[in-house]
């Protein structure tokens, strides 16, 4: 037995006694049942502890020098007391001094109290030695002592729930902390990777991970939460429809463009490939993105969008914990679109029709009469917005969630509830039930069963059941029809129900009508996930060693229903509006074809099926350390409710390989290596190799950097570089582009008495493309400062992606080909700077934490197959991928000469007047053509994204504010409503009366001379520059008040904790575009007239309890 | 434990054993172009695909599309097209430029035709199950569309890309330049001529084949694209004098060569001495021996397989275009049978350019044409005289069978009797219905049948022989003047039309070559109207700047009588040089730095 010199003198030794009933377990439970019983403290490593198991025994005053013997006999083990405490920690060998090499070693006992935020001493709390095994925890009192070996040594503190802390000793012997709060933070010791987890400060990659307290929001979708939150990702929510209110996410922007070609990063739940909005937030343990190549090359060709890691929570050693956690609120909208009233749309539309000279629609007599109001059924003036939204819609939440364990079984098992009404009116005349309505059941069950010493099984169980009813009408048809309606086209709704309408074939549909009289549809969406791993440690190979093997079961089923019916319409009989008794004369206008309710359905169904196979190699030799990871995985997944084609599975298998090694956690390095295939491509082509590196530095444990550590009390840098590949389409017509595509219901031909010949023709040929590849270099630097509050993390990115699989755009239409041909042809790069920064500190009782982002991107697209063109401002090459093109509007004609000045497109003059858009001839052709369309707009997907959050907490109050922007993005406004008049009869926006007239002839007015249909409209609304619109916004994205309520008070209950919360979402936006919420989007295209259901802002109060 | 190792190692050994063929599950037993070409239902199916691309003419309401539906009736000075958001009136108004997508539609359409033909060329050979014979006369169907394809691109575009006899290989950009008009039309007409040998006079099961290319057509199609190629627009046109490849070469021939036209002549003379009357001839009902020329002219249209058809389409859309000719007619009997889009609206242009009963033009004072008043009258077809409005008393024929006017007995009579009333309060009128009124005061007729308009079985004539006799006329007035046919062939024409023949006791014979060209074209206006024919005729005689430029004339549709009756300008049309051709798409002039886009464009 080796005893270092200063051995103490063994009074606790010799002269402390136990008397205990030791069962049988693992020597780790016996030490701690001992200082339970005797009050001695201990310090060894809990780990070296667990791995040995003991049998019970029972000792009867025995001193504890004979218990300690009796338990550590025939076990590498050895024990002593150094001043008070006894350490237990593996017989040393023999320590071989290299010549010349002087090992400074002066073990030292450090000793001190830890507190927690009130003061109160912290039991339990983990302390151990940084790059060594030596390990303690504070008693009842918050006491401990620790052995280091010299004065360089790093403590480190840690408790689940607090943050961590890490403080260097020098030449101090008694440290006292107080330990932070901080949810999640356990993670920093491991952060999570590809297929595994690895210490952090081994991390050469860029990821950055979540709060996940951050996602506890009133919304269904997680993914409307990350924007701004997490640094590296874009994120746009574009609709506010329950059920439907997912964002779209980006990782660290766009690189890849192209129809098919997805631009989505990998979402990885529990390690399988899934959805995770349909995730209660309350069931995420840990949020990661994995942002550079470093982190994704083992997913090879999935990785190249970036990748998002989600793991759901498991249990935890101890008492059965219980938590339940309700709230309940109100939703509306954040901004809907302001109409024009009837009165001013009529004076405007006869405006549109005077100004160039044509005659009136509306007769005074006509508007005068709507202006009194009077008669509205035969003078109607209809707000047709307020006529389908309430104020209000509702929204409730709650969870309960149960967790705990012994030694051998963990569990974490939760069940939760979402519920989110709708702002859509419903007609109490109606006997069916259209208020729009989502529901969501949720439940995850997670245990984690150790079989044997090395053998480990856990099993993950979770799903969600969702209903959503809702109008038989799409919300985007029914915002769509309340664009199209004129107000004062015909009333709401007719005395007895009659739906007003005015065209035979039933255009002009009454929006009303749409949304309440149409009928119905539900939609049930089912989905079990299932997660099964066992884990066997293989320490008779080599120690470190281990084997994983798991196995994934997914089905989601879909049942969508319609019950739709269309009422016949009617109209005033304009002759002789009332019967002589006073009722209104209607006469029919529209003979439905389907009046009664109808029902059809739509069922959809997937089921995925994953399994890999892992071994997994980890260990330290001294300063070294060294870990390895192979992996095999397949994964299938198929959905056989489409097509021929679209019904063959997709499927993936892959090798991944990850070796890592790091020298005294000063130096890192690691190798990434991923091999796979997926069945989109030819035999030849179909599996590729990807590898990518990285090296890691943390100066700030380099002995001369020594000196600055308490200043700069973390450093690091890192540098990665790799290749990740894309090859998923989400366009299933894609998939096999290495076979010939022919169509079998082409167009045909009938010959002789009419018999008809379905068409074959050849859709494409067969080509033999690959995926894409990307190379991406990050440079990252890792800064804590100021007592470890204030840290700051920076990446730089590069990226340059090619082979991006597109149409041949040099392709001309002469060739006579149905659908262009696909090749390797695009090239993007992509670079940009994401960062974060977070400063947390107390002062007195106030505790403050801020914490803020960035993430900004600028794409470049370098080819695109499109020759060169003859001006260079039509080249798509050099701007952002998403970048609009059109007319660069200069400013409104100001006189005839003017006019007879300048070319408008088409080049017909006769109809265009002052007040009408002039649009910049680029080429001096003197002609508005295709040659004259340039870059106009970057694109409705931002290049910055960045938040600002804090949290205020005093005395059990806790206030956060965390607020959202998106910067340096547009949209292109256009189609019925927002282009007033270019339909004949369709509303009208409020904001023309901002508008150029000959009273007002102003340069800037919203809008330019009005003009009534399309031919008169023709010049103004070409797509140009005009009608690019910053969509930029800081909104106040949420805002939470919670009350820890005080624990003496509920003790008495059984309950832990409990507090009380308000929060908040969306409450404020700040942005100069205020036609409609600057998020959303509408069906693209052609249609961006804020035809969308509304983003929403959600008031919620809520109470949560733990036991 | 080591049982549990044992296990994960069997299971994972198992999965990566089978992985090989874990990504090959591609679907081998799918349709492939080798397989098409292995049987005559499919290589049937493929051919079937090609003639896809003959013009569905009827579809003008969605013109361009595969079956490249023309959008030619109401973009002329004929008529106006009802359904204002249509491509019809960015033509009208000329609001349309190379980037217009209709200019793209039928650039694409054709093109892919004329590739699938192509493809069927090169691969017919391997065709199992039916004859070397059939095999030829089926390739000889793919070599007359291509070619048909062709001349249908150059009338819209002219001078075009001429792709050889094979499919051009896929992964190319290809940097060729257009052929000029002359090239493009001997490769057209060579093509045709050497089609023809294999194709039938006639099919023997019309029943089955009807409709199939023949002999005919190919030959009739062939003296057209000469006729084209003679044309003003063609054959001199100084206009075009920039328009040149890259390389200088001039595409439209600047020196005027009237042989084009004997050349033309030619084709139409063989034609008419080897196919009429034993395979074609007019169309002539009837009644008691007398020619009944009413319904003559319109079983010429509306009879299937009637012997005037050269080139007809099986499948069209005729549903819709009935729909467009249906009048609105509110509260009329049969519901939706007689209710229709009131969509082909006549111009007061088209309508006065019919003759009068004695066969002369309403401006020649002998015509007797009065222009107010109301007469007591019994139109062809109706069953009483009634009261109507003089202009549209005592016309010909023609004028009947292409013209709804206000107070004419509607066709379908099965669910009783309508009249069409056009005037505001009118069953049609504006004040009925918002989307579906007249613009002009009338409707067209032509190819409407008696039936209600939802009716699907009944051919298009593209081609009848008709129009062989005027085109054979205006070729030998402009080659041969005085030439005995030239009367002729136009009175024949006239007769059966029941109007008296030039040169006849009752109207002299135009006594110039001018005079006989006015009077060719005016015939051919109202012979052919809605046809299709007059869009293109006018720019290929050059007069579009005069005919489909400015006012168009209809009447006070926003009126009840009698101000109903008074013209008035409804719209201002735009027509410009640049018009008389289609310009390139712009994104092909973009991608291939050889093709040289249109003079204006």
């Amino acid at each position: 037995m080796f005893f270092p010199a200063y051995a103490g003198d063994g009074q606790i030794l010799k002269g402390v006694t136990v008397t205990a009933t030791i069962r049988e377990g693992t020597l780790e439970t016996a030490i701690r049942e001992i200082h339970k019983i005797t009050k001695v403290t201990f310090a060894y490593d809990k780990q070296l502890l667990s791995s040995y198991k003991i049998a019970g025994c029972v000792f009867s005053k025995e001193p504890l020098d004979n218990v300690l013997q009796k338990l550590l006999q025939d076990k590498s083990l050895g024990y002593e007391e150094v001043n008070n405490v006894i350490v237990i920690r593996k017989k040393a060998q023999p320590r071989v001094v290299h010549a010349g090499v002087h090992v400074a070693r002066r073990d030292t006992v450090i000793s001190g109290v830890v507190i927690d935020d009130n003061n109160k001493p912290m039991s339990g709390v983990s302390v151990g030695v940084s790059g060594s095994p030596t390990m303690t925890s504070t008693d009842a009192n918050g006491r401990y002592k620790i052995i280091v070996e010299s004065d360089s040594a790093v403590l480190i503190f840690s408790n689940v729930g607090y943050a961590q802390q890490e403080v260097p000793v020098g030449n101090q012997v008694t440290i006292n902390i107080r330990m932070r709060p901080g949810v999640g933070k356990e993670l920093e010791e491991v952060a999570v990777v590809a297929f595994g987890k690895q210490r952090k400060i081994s991390l050469v990659g860029a990821q950055s991970s979540l709060n996940v307290s951050e996602l506890k929001q009133p919304s269904a979708n997680l993914s409307a939460m990350l924007a701004g939150r997490i640094s590296g990702v874009i994120g746009v929510q574009r609709s506010g429809e329950p059920g439907k209110s997912g964002a779209d996410v980006w990782i660290r922007g766009i690189s890849t463009f192209g129809s098919g070609n997805s631009t989505s990063p990998l979402i990885l739940v529990d390690g399988v490939e899934r959805d995770f909005n349909n995730i209660d937030p309350e069931d995420v343990e840990s949020f990661t993105i994995l942002k550079d190549a470093s982190g994704t090359a083992v997913y090879g060709v999935r990785g190249a969008n970036g990748v998002v890691l989600v793991k759901t929570k498991s249990g935890k050693i101890g008492k059965p914990t219980i938590f339940l956690d309700y709230n309940e609120g109100v939703n509306t909208f954040t901004k809907i679109p302001e109409m024009m009233d009837g009165v001013n749309y009529m004076r405007l539309a006869n405006e549109a029709k005077t100004t160039r000279n044509q005659d009136p629609i509306y007769s005074q007599d006509y508007i005068d009469k709507t202006v009194s109001g009077l008669d509205p059924l035969l003078y109607p003036n209809v707000d047709w917005l307020d006529a389908v939204l309430n104020k209000t819609g509702h929204i409730r939440r709650a969870n309960v969630n149960a967790s705990g364990g012994v030694q051998n079984a963990q569990y974490y098992v939760s069940l939760s509830y979402y519920e989110e009404g709708s702002f859509l009116k419903t007609d109490n005349l109606q006997k069916f039930n259209s208020s729009l309505k989502y529901r969501r059941y949720n439940f995850t069950t997670n245990v984690n069963l150790k079989l044997t010493s090395t053998t480990r099984l856990d099993v993950n169980l979770k799903g969600y059941f969702s209903n959503l009813n809702g109008p038989a009408l799409s919300t985007q048809d029914i915002f769509q029809s309340a664009m199209d309606a004129a107000p004062v086209i015909y009333p709401v709704m007719y005395p007895g129900g009659f739906v007003p309408g005015l065209s035979p074939n039933g255009g002009f549909r009454n929006p009303y009508a749409d949304l309440t009289t149409r009928g119905f549809r539900g939609s049930n969406i089912n989905e079990i996930n299932s997660n099964v791993r066992i884990t066997q440690d293989l320490p008779f190979i080599t120690k470190g060693l281990n084997f994983t093997a798991m196995a994934a079961f997914d089905n989601h089923n879909e049942q969508n229903t319609n019950r739709g019916k269309r009422e016949n319409t009617y109209f005033i009989n304009l002759d002789y509006p009332y019967n002589p008794d006073g009722s209104i004369n209607l006469k029919p206008s529209y003979f439905s074809p389907n009046p009664y309710l109808g029902y059809s359905r739509d069922n959809n169904g997937k089921r995925l099926f994953y399994s890999e196979g892992a071994i997994n190699y980890d260990r330290g030799f001294d300063r070294h350390h060294v870990t390895g990871l192979a992996l095999f995985y397949a994964s299938s997944k198929q959905d056989a409710f489409g097509d021929y084609m679209t019904s063959i599975p997709e499927r993936y298998v892959g090798l991944a390989g990850r070796v890592m090694y790091s020298y005294d956690d000063r130096y890192f390095a690691e190798f990434n290596l991923g091999y796979n295939g997926s069945e989109l491509f030819s035999p030849s082509n179909r599996y590729g190799v990807f590898p990518a590196g990285g090296i890691g530095w943390v100066i700030s444990n380099e002995n001369f950097f020594a000196g600055l550590k308490r200043s700069v009390n973390f450093l690091k840098l890192r540098y990665s570089n790799g290749m990740v590949g894309l090859g998923s389409v989400n366009d299933a017509n894609l998939r096999f582009l290495y076979l010939d595509k022919m169509n079998s219901g082409a167009s045909g031909y009938a010959f002789g008495n009419f018999n008809g010949v379905t068409g074959v023709s050849i859709t494409r040929y067969s080509s033999n493309v690959k995926w894409a590849t990307s190379n991406k270099q990050d440079l990252g630097l890792e800064v804590k400062t100021m007592d470890n509050q204030l840290s700051l993390i920076v990446d730089l990115f590069k990226e340059h992606r090619k082979g991006i699989f597109l149409p041949r755009a040099s392709n001309v239409a002469f060739m006579g080909l149905t659908e262009q041909q696909y090749g390797n042809l695009g090239v993007v790069d992509n670079k940009g700077i994401d960062a974060t920064v977070e400063y947390n500190t107390k002062i007195g009782r106030v505790s403050l934490g801020l914490r803020g982002s960035i993430t900004y991107n600028k794409d470049v697209l370098l080819q695109n197959d499109m020759p060169p063109q003859d001006y260079p401002w039509m080249n798509r090459t050099g701007h952002n991928i998403l970048a609009r093109y059109g007319y660069i509007a200069d400013e409104l004609f100001v006189d005839q000469k003017d006019i007879d000045d300048h070319p408008v497109p088409g080049g017909d003059k006769s109809k265009i007047l002052p007040g009408d858009i002039r649009y910049k001839d680029l080429n001096g052709d003197n002609k508005i053509d295709n040659y004259d369309m340039a870059y106009i707009g970057r694109g409705d997907v931002p290049s910055t994204v960045y938040g600002l959050g804090f949290n205020l907490g005093y005395a059990g109050f806790n206030l956060a504010v965390f607020f959202q922007g998106l910067a340096n993005c547009d949209r292109f406004i256009n189609g019925d409503g927002i282009n007033p008049f270019t339909a004949e009869q369709s509303n009208v926006f409020a904001i023309a009366n901002d508008r150029w007239t000959p009273e007002n002839p102003s340069q800037h007015a919203f809008y330019p001379r009005l003009a009534y249909g399309n031919a008169d409209n023709f010049n103004n609304y070409q797509t140009s520059s005009w009608w690019v619109k910053d969509i930029g916004f800081v909104r106040l994205k949420t805002a939470q008040l919670s009350y820890n309520l005080p624990t003496t008070f509920l003790s008495k209950w059984g309950v832990k904790n409990a507090a009380i919360y308000a929060q908040g979402l969306n409450l404020l936006t700040f942005s100069k575009f205020k036609l409609w919420d600057p998020e959303l989007n509408v069906s693209g295209g052609n249609n961006n007239n804020g035809t969308a259901y509304p983003n929403v802002r959600t008031i919620t109060m809520g109470v949560n309890f733990k036991f | 434990m080591n049982k549990t190792l044992y296990f994960l190692l069997v299971i994972s050994s198992l999965t990566i054993a089978s992985c090989k063929k874990y990504l090959s599950q591609v679907p081998e037993e799918n349709l492939t172009l080798d397989k098409t070409f292995q049987t005559w239902p499919t290589a049937n199916q493929f051919l079937a695909n090609v003639y896809t691309r003959v013009p569905d003419e009827y579809g003008q309401r969605d013109p361009g599309g595969d079956h490249n539906a023309g959008l030619w009736t109401c973009a002329s000075d004929e008529a106006e097209l009802t359904w204002q958001n249509r491509r019809t009136n960015n033509l009208n108004n000329g609001s349309w430029d190379a980037l217009t997508d209709i200019v793209g539609s039928y650039w694409s359409s054709y093109y892919q035709g004329i590739r699938a033909a192509s493809v069927f060329l090169q691969r017919a050979d391997g065709i199992n199950g039916i004859s070397q014979e059939q095999i030829r006369q089926h390739k000889a169907e793919a070599r007359a569309l291509r070619a048909i394809f062709y001349f249908h691109l150059m009338r819209i575009y002219g001078p075009v890309v001429l792709m050889g006899e094979r499919p051009v290989p896929v992964d190319t950009s290809l940097q060729v330049p257009r052929s000029s008009y002359d090239e493009c039309t001997s490769y057209v007409a060579d093509e045709l001529q050497k089609a023809s040998q294999d194709l039938p006079l006639q099919y023997s099961d019309v029943n089955q084949d009807g409709g199939r290319l023949t002999k005919g057509v190919a030959l009739a199609i062939r003296a057209q694209a000469l006729m084209y190629a003679a044309s003003p627009l063609f054959n001199g046109n100084t206009d075009y004098a920039a328009l040149k490849n890259k390389d200088g070469k001039q595409l439209i021939g600047q020196a005027y060569d009237a042989g084009k036209w004997a050349t033309a002549a030619g084709a139409y003379r063989d034609f008419i001495a080897q196919f009429v009357p034993s395979v074609y001839d007019l169309n002539i009902d009837r009644t008691n021996g007398v020619i009944d020329a009413y319904m003559s002219c319109k079983n010429a249209v509306i009879k299937d397989w009637n012997k005037e058809a050269i080139f007809v389409r099986v499948s069209n859309s005729i549903g819709p275009w009935q729909y467009a000719l249906t009048p609105f007619h509110e509260g009329a009997p049969g519901g939706n049978d007689s209710r229709g889009g009131t969509a082909i609206d006549p111009t007061q242009n088209m309508v006065d350019a019919f003759f009068t009963a004695n066969g002369r033009s309403i401006d020649d004072p002998l015509s007797g044409y009065q222009n107010s008043g109301y007469s007591v009258f019994q139109a062809p077809l109706d069953d009483q005289a009634r009261s109507i409005y003089n202009p549209w008393t005592n016309r010909e024929p023609r004028f009947y069978v292409n013209i709804t006017y206000s107070k004419s007995l509607w066709l379908n009579t099965q669910n009783g009797k309508i009249y069409t009333d056009f005037t505001k309060n009118g069953n049609s009128g504006h004040s009925k219905t918002s989307n579906d009124y007249s613009r002009t005061g009338y409707t067209a007729r032509k190819a409407m049948g008696f039936g209600k308009w939802d009716f699907n079985n009944r051919t298009l004539p593209l081609l009848r022989l008709a129009e062989v006799y005027l085109n054979y006329a205006e070729c030998l007035n402009e080659s041969d003047p005085g030439n005995p046919d030239i009367l002729k062939y136009l009175n024949l024409i006239r007769e059966r039309a029941g109007i008296p023949l030039y040169g006849s006791a009752d109207i002299a014979a135009p006594a110039s070559q001018d005079e006989m060209r006015t009077a060719l074209r005016k015939e051919r206006r109202v012979e052919l109207a809605f046809e299709n024919n007059r869009f293109f005729d006018v720019r290929r005689w050059k007069i579009a700047e005069q005919t489909d430029n400015g006012p168009m004339y209809g009447l006070s549709i926003d009126s009840d009588l009698p101000d109903f009756t008074k013209v008035v300008v409804f719209e201002n049309r735009v027509f410009k040089k640049q018009h008389y051709l289609f310009p390139i798409p712009a994104n092909d002039v973009t991608n291939d730095r050889q093709l040289v886009q249109n003079t204006g464009w």
